[in-house]
């Protein structure tokens, strides 16, 4: 506590004010020392990662659906619509669109003896724990698809890239443009293989960072 | 692979992780040991290409020996398993190298480049290595980078043959009384500190590798304070997690309940610590 306020003596105001703000994660102790609780500050970080990514993918709309259900754990469409401000017919096609990447899971609930899905009403749940399975998966097949697609893309296109390491260039223009194309196609395909992975390392369950705790 | 492949995810791209890296001549041994487990060296076939595989495991950190269990039926056998996480983090190589670059600039950079490529290797092979890369780094400057490195405990020292972190060594009896989970903690913790004597840079026996789980922990640190904290409160939060990161590597407990495993405690008595190494020294 005395070591963080030293530190940051004349740099920031109303250090006592930011650290009440930050209750939910520190802990100050009477014995003059302080606890950070990694467990709810990860899982905050999860949710709200959860959250941009189904934002990003599917839109704001499918996001307050998910947010609805997380809150709720159950909840029937028709309430969830009620509370979405959403058509039932949107919020059906919504949730089915979450639940082909396994970030809820939904049960059917008959309203007469032929099943009829067009009568029946659904019960949507989720947890937590459960979005974060479905991301891993998720995130995993796509990174895999990345990294052989990667291979793929270095051997066709080998010849080229060792150009374009070399520096000097021989050929055509043509040649030139090609490598050129080459090198950023690779570099587009990394860049991404290393956003997946940041966010694959924040769910992966068994991760390094986890086995601190 | 086809979509038949009985594999679950993580263990599908574990396998595509190894073969893009180690090429195909590695590959069949990783991926026996990815299907079915703990193997001992007879269950993989004891073939020359199949022990070139594990010593590349062992020299990059991502394979687990477990220590000698002595049975009736096979005798004294250690069993290998891949740890599919440290298989994973091969991929966020580029961003330790980014992290290096803002600690310890060019030379920074390109230590965590060549400790990335060849796994663990004395500091002086580091450095020739750096400069065969790149001919304008100097010796000094790359040996300072490597001081810097190891005071962040980014990089660390092991033996040659040292082969995982933490793999527990089994006693040969069984103690009456078992060992307290804050003793054990503390004891790793003194044992992660002896990793990081900066003196060790000057012995070629020691071989530096990446500090795999710090980096972890900066790129999860930087996360809660990018995205679990209001804007305003993030530098104190910052200061707060710099501090938690200089006091310890790892959790001391203090109290047994499980719930507290998952907390992080800064204490500024030094007791624990003081008490444990008079135990370590009269044993």
């Amino acid at each position: 506590m005395t070591e963080v306020q030293n530190n940051l003596a004349g740099k920031i105001d109303h250090i006592p004010h930011h650290l009440k703000n930050l209750e939910p994660y520190l802990k100050v102790l009477d014995s003059n020392g302080m606890i950070v609780d990694y467990t709810k500050a990860v899982a905050n970080v999860r949710t709200s990662a959860i959250a941009r990514y189904i934002e990003d993918r599917f839109g704001d709309r499918t996001c307050r659906v998910w947010r609805c259900i997380l809150h709720r754990r159950v909840v029937d469409d028709k309430t969830a619509g009620t509370i979405c401000f959403m058509e039932l017919q949107e919020l059906r096609a919504r949730a089915y669109s979450l639940l082909e990447d396994g970030l809820i899971e939904f049960q059917e609930v008959p309203k007469t003896t032929q099943r009829e899905s067009v009568k029946s009403s659904f019960l949507y749940k989720t947890s937590l724990a459960w979005s974060i399975r479905g991301m891993n998966v998720h995130l995993m097949r796509t990174l895999r698809n990345l990294s052989v697609r990667l291979d793929r893309e270095r051997g066709i296109n080998q010849q080229l890239l060792e150009k374009a390491d070399g520096k000097a260039i021989p050929g055509t223009d043509k040649d030139n443009s090609a490598v050129v194309s080459a090198t950023k196609k690779i570099k587009k395909l990394t860049t991404a293989q290393i956003r997946i992975l940041t966010l694959l390392m924040l769910f992966y369950s068994e991760s390094i960072t986890e086995r601190m705790l | 692979m086809s979509h038949s492949n009985p594999l679950p995810p993580s263990l599908h791209l574990a396998h595509t992780i190894l073969h893009s890296h180690f090429g195909p001549l590695t590959s069949p041994t990783y991926l026996t040991l990815l299907i079915h487990g703990p193997q001992t060296l007879t269950q993989l076939h004891p073939t020359k290409q199949t022990k070139h595989a594990l010593i590349t495991a062992i020299h990059h950190n991502f394979i687990r020996v477990t220590a000698p269990r002595i049975t009736k039926r096979t005798g004294k056998r250690q069993t290998y398993t891949i740890d599919v996480s440290a298989v994973m983090a091969r991929y966020e190589y580029p961003k330790y190298a980014m992290i290096a670059a803002k600690m310890a600039g060019m030379e920074g950079l390109y230590i965590v480049m060549i400790l990335a490529k060849i796994g663990r290797a004395p500091a002086n092979v580091v450095i020739q290595e750096a400069i065969k890369m790149r001919n304008t780094l100097l010796p000094d400057k790359l040996k300072k980078a490597l001081e810097l490195l190891m005071h962040a405990q980014l990089c660390e020292t092991v033996d040659e043959n040292d082969t995982w972190e933490y793999a527990p060594e089994l006693p040969e009896t069984k103690p009456k009384t078992p060992i307290p989970i804050p003793t054990v903690l503390l004891r790793m913790e003194i044992e992660q500190r002896d990793r990081h004597k900066i003196e060790d840079i000057n012995n070629n026996t020691k071989y530096l590798r990446l500090c795999v789980r710090k980096f972890q922990t900066l790129i999860r640190d930087q996360f809660i304070i990018d995205h679990a904290v209001a804007r305003g409160s993030s530098k104190v939060m910052e200061a707060v997690l710099r501090a938690v990161r200089r006091k310890s590597m790892h959790p001391l407990i203090d109290t047994d309940s499980r719930k507290a495993r998952s907390f992080i405690v800064i204490k500024y008595t030094e007791t624990p610590h003081s008490s444990l190494r008079d135990d370590r020294g009269s044993e």
